[in-house]
């Protein structure tokens, strides 16, 4: 199967997180924006919404800093993920992504990092989109300027001086390859 | 309890005490959420003899089954206090995030009473609910007191109602907001938290809403999203928004953009050009913005780009802030995004005050207010500069604005020498946009509704559709949607309040239901609710609910004295002065003669308008006639 991504147009969010509500609906069976994998960032003074979600790097930070080696990336189809076994819950991958991408759960009173698995090819996100905002597509150079632009969004609005000295370096490393 | 957190907060701001009250399933189960809490613990809790700036009047914060989920447009919230405008009941529908971020943190409602001595918030993070100090908050605007809290908490994901100078300064029109721009208007709810120095509460929710079924619950979830945008005119809203209805109500053959406080209903030609969505699009859109899980997104964000409110930007223009506009005779869109700005922040209702400061444009304009009584302001039709000022004179209770910040119908008995004439409020609350001339549901839904006249109690808009398959769909007698005849209209109202009730019970927006061909309501709520909850609540139980809700809040009515037969009138302007388009008058027989069908269809006595003690029973509300006939000493 071809690999596919999820890029987002923060032009067409309108800031609803029916995407956040549909993500813990599908995963666990209740509503709770606070167990989904996606999550929209609001600038409510700037009118800014960027739905963000895993962009599986090329070189994923989390990884890095994982001190229990929990996070990995597959060859293949690229998508980063994390085992839960291994999570020790440390918080050290959601300090360190960029897009604050990994959501701390608890799961049997044991806190754990959870990551978008893309709902195993269909992801929900993008069905209960009404606008469109968040869509799956096929990994080539159109998609990844789209998610580029889906980043430096994010990245500036919540961290603009950051945005300006990193995000550069930073966009080089999450080449999907 | 599936559906449900469980738990009602109450916040006692004179005691400083913070009491958590199981929800009881019968409450759940007889008064569905939202509104219909709030109905019963206003009944129960608040009484005839309790002043609206009193400690123990209650301020209810509540939410439905559906809020919270998957449903759409099912992000909202419902606050029933006793109503600063009418003195009686009093609720008011907001949108944004707030009230899923309050069922989140795991309350169903949130009853705050008494008096906090000094400025306070509260802040709630899930279990943990704390008063905290506010004097550094007050005197702020909504704006600045929600970042400042956000910086405070240090979390930007925090959901924020507050008040601002309006609310503090006890204006009759002040109104709670969160988001910056979802207010919580019409229902005087702004002054009663200002009245209790409750400056702001603060909500963090990270708890999860539960179903009985989640599967059964997610598949019917997906057929009612299908279904909804089967309709046509909710793919207009979603595009346009509101603003998309001027030219609808421009069509009309009457119209009913109601201009110039309510003399003119049509807009001439080249003000209307101005005023089209169209146009609003071409000059300032940016783009569409939505209320917590809804996908209609009916709010856009708008920014002006040049002229003198160039740079002007922010959420959340709609009918009212061009319908209101329209009443001060501004045509200008460019203005009404400045406009809606300046009411969000100052924290006051977009209609109340435009409708005093139209009625003072019209008084002026006849020369019973003058340049001395209004302090030097000229207050022609359409002086843009006056308005922005006087809005911020009313918040801050400043010169002429003291007269006006009391409401409209209080500045008119002060000022006396005729100016009554031109008021457009009953029950002491001001009158929306619509012109209820054009159609006689319209006139009738008005007139009867709980909380003044208000569009958004008997929900007319089948009315402008006009066709005989929708009575059929619906249940309506033959003929009752056509807006010229006079039949069937109490039965019309009737509907159109279950519909509207139960909206702001299960909590969701009027919008994709009662508001777009109905294609959300009564059968599609039970479906819902069901897997839900796992009850097996049917259609009927569920329009009994509505029925015993709307039957509690007109009993609450009467027993504040204000819900009799009288008290359910329409302004003068509507029965006696004809607009310019030959647009016929309501006659006062005629609106009598519907009155009396909506009594009747309503099973309550025709001669007073007052609830029988039969349909009272009917609907396990005996308790609620014993109370009527003791406090009021009649016999129901």
């Amino acid at each position: 199967m071809e690999n596919r991504i999820l890029v987002v147009d923060p032009n067409k969010c309108t800031g609803c997180r029916t995407c956040e509500i549909a993500c813990s609906a599908f995963h666990y069976e209740e509503c709770n924006p606070r167990k989904s994998r996606v999550k929209v960032f609001k600038h409510e003074v700037a009118g800014v919404d960027v739905p963000t979600m895993c962009q599986n790097c090329g070189t994923p930070i989390c990884r890095s800093v994982c001190p229990s080696k929990a996070i990995a990336k597959d060859k293949d189809s690229g998508k980063v993920s994390i085992d839960q076994e291994a999570c020790i819950g440390c918080e050290f991958c959601a300090f360190a992504c960029p897009f604050s991408a990994t959501t701390i759960v608890e799961v049997e009173g044991k806190r754990k990092a959870i990551l978008c698995d893309l709902c195993g090819g269909e992801p929900k996100c993008v069905k209960y989109c009404e606008t469109g905002a968040i869509s799956f597509v096929k990994v080539d150079e159109a998609a990844e300027l789209q998610r580029k632009e889906g980043m430096k969004a994010i990245l500036y609005h919540t961290n603009p001086n950051a945005a300006r000295m990193h995000d550069s370096r930073i966009l080089a490393k999450t080449r999907v390859r | 309890m599936h559906g449900w957190m469980g738990t009602i907060l109450r916040i006692d701001l004179t005691e400083e005490t913070i009491n958590k009250e199981p929800l009881s399933e019968d409450l759940a189960r007889k008064y569905v959420g939202g509104a219909g809490f709030g109905t019963k613990i206003l009944w129960e809790e608040v009484g005839p003899e309790v002043k609206v700036y009193d400690p123990e009047n209650r301020l209810i914060f509540a939410v439905g089954p559906l809020n919270g989920t998957l449903v759409p447009s099912s992000g909202r919230f419902n606050i029933v206090t006793k109503s600063a405008l009418t003195g009686g009941f009093g609720d008011s529908s907001v949108g944004g995030s707030w009230g899923p971020e309050m069922k989140y943190a795991g309350y169903d409602a949130i009853i705050v009473q008494g008096k906090a001595e000094k400025p306070v918030y509260v802040w709630i993070d899930d279990d943990h609910v704390e008063i905290r100090n506010a004097d550094h908050l007050w005197g702020k605007d909504v704006w600045r007191t929600e970042e400042v809290l956000r910086e405070e908490i240090g979390d930007p994901s925090v959901a924020v109602l507050s008040i601002g100078p309006a609310g503090e300064n006890l204006v009759r029109g002040a109104c709670p907001v969160c988001n910056r721009s979802r207010v919580g208007g019409w229902g005087g709810s702004g002054p009663v938290m200002g009245s209790k120095n409750l400056k702001a509460i603060v909500v963090r929710g990270t708890k999860s809403v539960t179903f009985a079924d989640p599967k059964g619950f997610l598949a019917r979830t997906d057929e009612v999203i299908k279904e909804m945008w089967e309709s046509p005119s909710l793919k207009g809203l979603s595009e346009e928004g509101m603003p998309g209805l001027t030219p609808v109500f421009q069509e009309i053959p009457t119209g009913t953009n109601c201009s110039y406080n309510w003399k003119v209903a049509k807009l001439e030609d080249d003000k209307f050009e101005q005023c089209t969505p169209a146009y609003l699009k071409e000059t300032q859109y940016v783009k569409s913005k939505g209320c917590f899980s809804c996908p209609v997104h009916c709010a856009h964000w708008l920014r002006v780009k040049e002229g003198k409110y160039a740079g002007t930007e922010g959420e959340g223009f709609e009918w009212n802030c061009q319908g209101e506009s329209f009443k001060m005779g501004i045509f200008n869109q460019e203005f009404m995004t400045k406009f809606n700005n300046v009411v969000n922040y100052l924290g006051l209702d977009i209609d109340e005050p435009a409708c005093s400061i139209a009625w003072a444009m019209e008084c002026y304009e006849n020369g019973i207010l003058t340049k001395e009584d209004t302090g030097g302001l000229e207050l022609t039709w359409g002086n843009e500069e006056v308005v922005l000022e006087l809005l911020h004179m009313i918040a801050y209770r400043k010169g002429f604005g003291e007269l006006l910040a009391e409401g409209t119908y209080a500045a008119a008995m002060k000022v006396g020498k005729g100016s009554e004439r031109y008021l457009n409020t009953g029950k002491g609350n001001c009158e929306a946009r619509w012109d209820h001339r054009w159609g006689y549901g319209w006139a009738l839904s008005q007139a009867v509704s709980t909380r003044g006249p208000d569009h958004l109690k008997g929900c007319m808009v089948p009315e402008f559709f006009d066709s005989r398959e929708m009575e059929e769909a619906l249940g309506l007698p033959t003929n009752s949607l056509n807006c010229e005849l006079t039949e069937g209209k109490g039965e019309l109202t009737v509907y159109g309040e279950r519909m509207s009730i139960l909206s702001d019970s299960v909590t969701m927006c009027k919008f994709p239901t009662v508001m777009n061909h109905t294609m959300i309501r009564d059968v599609t709520w039970a479906s819902l609710i069901k897997p839900v909850t796992g009850w097996d609540i049917t259609t009927e139980e569920i329009i009994e609910c509505a029925d015993r809700i709307n039957a509690l809040q007109k009993a609450y009515n009467v027993r504040c004295g204000i819900g009799t037969r009288g008290h359910d009138f329409l302004p003068r302007r509507i029965h006696e002065d004809p607009i310019d388009t030959s647009l016929p008058i309501i006659p006062r027989d005629v609106l009598e003669k519907m009155k009396d069908d909506y009594y009747a269809a309503r099973g309550w006595d025709v001669s007073t308008g007052i609830p029988t003690r039969k349909s009272l029973e009917k609907l396990g509300l005996k308790d609620v006639a014993d109370d009527l006939e003791k406090q009021l000493n009649l016999k129901l």
